[in-house]
């Protein structure tokens, strides 16, 4: 098997032991051919390069891991679960759009910085939700909802922000 | 926003519903990795102000003819102070096959670095021109970002491909008076006998004709040539669609654009004034030159011609005459339509010679029409109906060249201007 594609099937089969080692501590037997059907939409988004399938295979896997969660499952197997696709999803996109590129300089540090802030994300998602529900405080649904629509209209304007920096960004070729 | 972007906030928010609508904190808990990566993604998104890119293309033809490999490289430089990461991108046209490398790349580009968008295609006739390269600048997870058309202009040339034929006999009713190969059935210099005159002073002495200057007492004779002239030569290209005859990939108005280029060439080397006029949706001129010069306007030409639809003229009888001089000799290349017939009488009124090149349409649909009686009836007709045409304009002494594409067009038009010849001498 390609280099290459063990590298897009390390974190899919990672992702696939963490939900089958969370469903079956608990002993949810019936939600494992789910989780084979997950793996199997990510192998084959790793063998057939199409729109749809790795982005299904993030949605089938973390929706496996919030129902794993509903069912009161080992909340780190769900959470790694979740990361696991997370990072498989991001790898798969990221083979895809760099395949056929020849080796050199420019692509190894596009790769090294893909990597790092992919390690980074990872880390500090898989950090706090890790360590968040171990701080317990009470808070009400109104609240909740603000807090989530000031998150996502903070990201947007962030985003916007750093868009807005100007209009031009490319001079006369010589 | 691109579809990753979206895939992660579409999660992001399923998972805060289900959050809300099952009361577990967990599974809002369960969208920070996502939000993670989101923030992460922005927080190094480039802020385009500050990303300065130069672009600049080269692009070499290997090969002069249809089908030539042709090299793009493109080199993209960040003279800003970020890395940007970044990805290129050239659009494919229609009819290339690209054979070497890829027309995307991707990079992270560090202050003063480059990256080369390097791909090898190989394409059919025509004129193909680059404005700009398209490059997408991203944060290095991909979750924001933004195009930019970097100016990256270049242009190159497909020619049609010729064939080199040898020199034709050609006879012209009239030439240009400048010295060529063509003899202009006047007496002068040459290479050919014309006939013996009474001595001019000034004659040189190795032209007099000491046997008849012998038979006369005080009476000198000068032996005269025939002198070797130039033609002055139009060439008319049919570039409707109507007339065009696809096969596949092929299509017979290549085979006219190259009978077109091999008789260009073949009439310049030999230092005759050619025109041009390419008759479509437009009209397209050249006007009378030589040389080299002129061949390479002509392959020019020639390489942006397509077959036009919806065209204006639906018969050639509008060809504009004016642009060829009284002179010329027209060579009109077309596999003609129903009353296309038209234009030959009023060559013949204004007093030109002409000579029809008529790629057979006919023959060259018929290898890919089934071989049932329905279609060789049909065949049968379309010919019939195509003799008559020709006939008529055979009628007004206008030699036809039937080309059936798949044989070599040189001894054709040999022959038909040897005929063309021995009309003419009558």
């Amino acid at each position: 098997m390609p280099a290459g594609t063990i590298r897009k099937l390390v974190f899919p089969a990672a992702c696939t032991v963490c939900l089958a080692a969370g469903f079956a501590s608990a002993g949810r037997w019936m939600f494992l051919p789910l989780v084979v059907l997950a793996l199997s939409v990510w192998v084959s988004a790793c063998r057939w390069r199409s729109a749809f399938l790795p982005h299904l295979g993030l949605a089938l896997s973390v929706g496996l891991a919030a129902d794993g969660l509903w069912l009161s499952v080992p909340l780190a197997w769900m959470m790694f679960g979740a990361v696991c696709a997370l990072a498989g999803w991001d790898v798969i996109l990221f083979q895809w759009s760099t395949a056929g590129i020849p080796p050199g300089d420019p692509v190894r540090l596009l790769e090294l910085r893909h990597f790092r802030s992919l390690l980074l994300a990872l880390g500090v998602g898989l950090a706090v939700s890790v360590a968040g529900p171990l701080i317990r405080f009470r808070i009400s649904f109104w609240w909740m909802m603000l807090i989530a629509a000031l998150a996502l209209a903070g990201l947007e304007g962030l985003r916007r922000g750093l868009l807005r920096g100007g209009s031009g960004g490319a001079d006369r070729g010589g | 926003m691109n579809s990753k972007t979206l895939t992660l906030i579409l999660i992001v928010l399923g998972l805060f519903l289900a959050a809300l609508v099952t009361l577990r904190g967990d599974l809002a808990w369960m969208t920070m990795p996502f939000l993670a990566y989101l923030g992460i993604g922005i927080l190094q998104s480039p802020v385009l102000g500050t990303v300065k890119l130069q672009a600049a293309r080269s692009v070499e033809r290997l090969g002069t003819e249809a089908g030539s490999f042709i090299r793009v490289d493109v080199a993209v430089r960040n003279a800003g102070a970020d890395v940007v990461d970044l990805r290129l991108a050239d659009p494919l046209r229609t009819g290339w096959r690209v054979t070497d490398g890829s027309t995307q790349t991707a990079a992270a580009l560090g202050t003063g670095e480059s990256a080369v968008l390097r791909y090898g295609f190989q394409a059919g006739r025509g004129n193909y021109e680059w404005e700009t390269v398209r490059a997408t600048v991203s944060d290095p997870l991909g979750v924001i970002e933004a195009g930019l058309m970097l100016p990256a202009a270049a242009e190159v040339q497909v020619r049609p491909e010729w064939r080199k034929y040898r020199p034709f006999p050609m006879l012209p009713q009239r030439t240009l008076h400048t010295s060529g190969s063509i003899p202009a059935r006047l007496g002068g210099r040459g290479t050919s006998f014309w006939g013996v005159r009474e001595y001019h002073p000034g004659d040189t002495l190795r032209r007099l004709d000491w046997r008849r200057t012998a038979r006369h007492p005080n009476r000198f004779f000068s032996k005269e040539f025939e002198q070797e002239e130039i033609a002055d030569i139009g060439l008319v290209l049919d570039a409707r669609q109507m007339t065009d005859m696809l096969a596949g990939p092929a299509s017979l108005f290549e085979h006219s654009v190259g009978a077109a280029a091999s008789l260009a060439e073949v009439f310049l080397r030999y230092g005759n004034r050619v025109s041009l006029l390419i008759y479509g949706k437009e009209i397209t001129g050249l006007f009378p030159g030589y040389g080299k010069r002129q061949l390479n306007r002509i392959l020019r030409a020639l390489s942006r011609a397509v077959p036009e639809a919806e065209t204006g003229f639906n018969t050639l009888q509008f060809v504009p005459l004016q642009m060829f001089s009284n002179r010329s000799l027209i060579f009109i290349i077309s596999p003609l339509a129903p009353d296309d017939w038209r234009l030959f009488p009023r060559l013949r009124a204004h007093g030109y010679q002409a000579l029809l090149i008529s790629p057979d349409p006919i023959d060259y649909a018929r290898r890919n029409l089934p071989a049932d009686p329905a279609t060789r009836l049909a065949v049968r007709l379309a010919q019939v109906e195509r003799r008559l045409q020709i006939g008529k304009i055979t009628q007004l002494w206008i030699p036809v060249v039937e080309w059936r594409v798949d044989q070599p067009l040189e001894p054709l038009v040999r022959t038909a201007m040897r005929t063309f010849r021995i009309r003419q001498e009558r």
